[in-house]
């Protein structure tokens, strides 16, 4: 399923590559009456890097990009999706949920803008490395049989929790990044087309996103319901965390 | 009908007063800062006119002259239920003369999550605490003798509506119980089928009740079991007893659910998100993925199993992804079973039954399919299913890959 590129979406994520473009024009014509980078919106980075397994470092954000942050883009009409807490949440420390692919590339390319810094989404193995610690050691496939590799990744226990919780209420990494193991998945910027080879990631129908397993979601998708056909318990939440391969350091 | 609408007729009593004002005596129950609370429902006709149905339905019991119930050859037997997705332990062909089985259910208010990605939660008003309330089985020809309790915490008046069962609106009219009542109703299942039970208090507590989950099913089977439509004996190994909920939750001037303190307080929030005939949620059991996952129905290659779907107040199409209804009664056992069927039907107010032998092992999705439903309103269940695949009936020839352009 996530895998289909049909006609009807392709002419669709060229109107929201047109909107994008709009909006990024947008963006620039603001950029240019600033006089220097917007260090407020700098987010706090974990207190250590990763290192990678080629030996590179990777610094990524302590805490899920959080609903107040997120509606900064928003206030700065940079990203079209405005993200409301429930009542019972507070916007300061409840992580932005409800992202598709597009929405979280809007908070990259605003985030970049106001801080003159190079953040990105990881790749699904540099999310993996950033999360080996905290996450459960992979279960059993349910079935071996090859006939059966479709249904095997199906999950019938350990699953994560679901309910979207306030930002530390999962475990911390042991360079403190902060609930890589919660029920907020995030988005990597890896592609996932199959065995098609897909080299535009503007044309790419679907993206590893980083959780209690792995999974690939199309990219529209704001909101994984769980069900019908979609064997395996997809995602409760979609959001983002950046990354990025230079230090970061925040305004004194 | 002009009787019952006749004034003369309805004579005052403790009941009817308390029918009238069910809310009023819950709210009072919260005590006086509930009670300036805008909550407390007018009783508009239709509840009127319910009050006097009960009413009439009791004094015939009270000046009655009907014989009494001749209950010579039954055998008093306890059926235990279970909760939901299981179904109580039965044998499949009655074994010796009737019964009379004694069963009992708590009407009990309870605080249920609804989906707990987004906290949705709703104060379920349920039978013995689950959604739908437990299953109960019985042959042909015997009697349920059903102890109806409600706990003396409850918030408000419940009654119950066997639609297998015959006389006083299914029993309705003589099993309204207030907070610390209990009564004890019998009637004789002269029906086969699967039939949907409900709590009828009267009017607009009809539906209201209802959408609070307060529904289940009963199954009377034929005496001498289950057959197909040539008159051959079907078994079934397992029963999955799938209960489907529409739940129309209230929101708030922002789109968010609301919560409330005790069960009732939503009652007119609730009845204005009901009028709008949309459900917030559609599921099985009660919850969104209350039958995925961890709480996946298990089952093996050459098992049979008999889907036993209730669906109180909507209709319904359960499809199972990857199998069929190999029989299906969608009305009673007495028709022929319909065979080899895709998708079938429930009514709503009604319950149905599938029959299914697992051919192959996997992942199978049990799904309203209405797939919006199914999907984003949660009517999802899957069954895993262990055994041997069989190439035969399905391989995959090619891995997908690449084609040239």
């Amino acid at each position: 399923m996530p895998a289909a590129v049909t006609t009807p979406q392709i002419s669709k994520m060229l109107l929201c590559l047109v909107v994008l473009g709009l909006v990024a024009g947008g963006g620039v014509g603001v950029a240019l009456l600033q006089r220097g980078p917007d260090l407020s919106v700098l987010p706090e980075m974990a207190p250590e890097a990763v290192t990678m397994p080629d030996g590179r470092a990777l610094y990524a954000q302590r805490h899920e990009v959080t609903i107040a942050e997120w509606n900064k883009c928003a206030a700065d009409r940079a990203c079209e999706l405005t993200v409301r807490a429930r009542p019972d949440q507070d916007p300061e420390t409840t992580p932005a949920t409800g992202l598709s692919y597009p929405d979280v590339q809007q908070y990259v390319r605003w985030i970049n803008r106001k801080t003159r810094h190079e953040f990105r989404l990881p790749t699904a193995a540099e999310w993996s490395a950033m999360a080996e610690a905290v996450l459960p050691d992979e279960p059993d496939p349910l079935f071996t049989d090859p006939s059966l590799s479709w249904a095997s990744a199906y999950l019938i226990e350990g699953l994560a929790p679901r309910a979207l919780k306030p930002q530390g209420s999962f475990s911390t990494s042991p360079q403190g990044i902060v609930d890589l193991d919660g029920s907020v998945w995030e988005w990597t910027m890896e592609c996932y087309a199959g065995s098609a080879n897909v080299v535009d990631p503007d044309r790419c129908p679907a993206f590893f996103v980083g959780g209690e397993h792995v999974a690939a979601m199309a990219y529209l998708v704001r909101d994984p319901a769980r069900g019908g056909c979609a064997v395996g318990t997809p995602p409760a939440h979609l959001g983002m965390r950046l990354v990025s391969d230079a230090a970061v350091w925040a305004p004194d | 009908m002009t009787k019952l609408n006749n004034p003369s007729r309805f004579n005052t009593s403790r009941r009817n007063v308390l029918c009238g004002s069910m809310l009023a005596g819950a709210a009072a129950m919260t005590g006086a800062g509930a009670l300036s609370a805008p909550r407390v429902p007018k009783m508009n006709a239709i509840n009127a006119t319910s009050a006097k149905l009960y009413k009439a339905a009791e004094q015939q019991e009270a000046a009655s002259n009907a014989k009494p119930a001749d209950l010579s050859g039954y055998t008093r037997v306890k059926q235990e239920l279970v909760a939901p997705p299981f179904a109580p332990a039965h044998e499949q062909i009655a074994i010796g003369g009737p019964k009379i089985i004694e069963i009992t259910m708590d009407t009990t208010e309870k605080l249920m999550v609804v989906d707990e990605d987004n906290g949705a939660e709703i104060w379920a008003l349920t039978y013995n605490g689950s959604v739908p309330g437990p299953l109960i089985i019985c042959h042909e020809g015997d009697m349920v003798e059903l102890t109806l309790r409600n706990p003396a915490d409850s918030m408000m008046e419940h009654n119950i509506d066997f639609h297998a069962s015959t006389g006083a609106l299914g029993g309705g009219g003589l099993t309204h119980v207030f907070p610390g009542e209990e009564t004890v109703l019998r009637w004789k299942a002269t029906k086969a089928g699967c039939f949907t039970y409900h709590c009828a208090p009267g009017g607009e507590m009809i539906p209201y009740h209802v959408c609070h989950g307060m529904n289940g099913a009963i199954m009377v089977l034929p005496r001498d079991g289950l057959k197909d439509r040539d008159g051959n004996p079907l078994r079934y190994d397992s029963i999955a007893y799938i209960g489907e909920q529409d739940y129309y939750l209230p929101r708030d001037e922002n789109g968010d659910f609301k919560t409330y303190e005790t069960a009732g307080e939503d009652y007119s929030d609730s009845i204005e998100a009901m009028r709008t005939l949309v459900p917030t949620h559609q599921v099985f059991n009660g919850a969104v993925g209350a039958l995925t996952g961890e709480n996946a129905l298990k089952a093996k290659v050459g098992e049979t199993v008999l889907m036993v779907h209730n669906s109180c107040n909507v209709d319904s199409r359960p499809h199972l992804i990857g199998g069929h209804g190999n029989h299906v009664w969608e009305t009673s056992f007495t028709d022929p079973a319909l065979t080899g069927v895709e998708t079938w039907f429930v009514r709503g107010g009604c319950a149905a039954a599938a029959m299914y032998t697992f051919e192959q092992p996997g992942v199978y999705a049990y799904v309203n399919h209405n797939l919006i439903i199914g999907v984003l309103l949660g009517a999802t269940a899957h069954f895993v299913v262990e055994g041997q695949w069989d190439n035969d009936l399905m391989e995959q020839v090619v891995a997908p890959r690449p084609f040239e352009t």
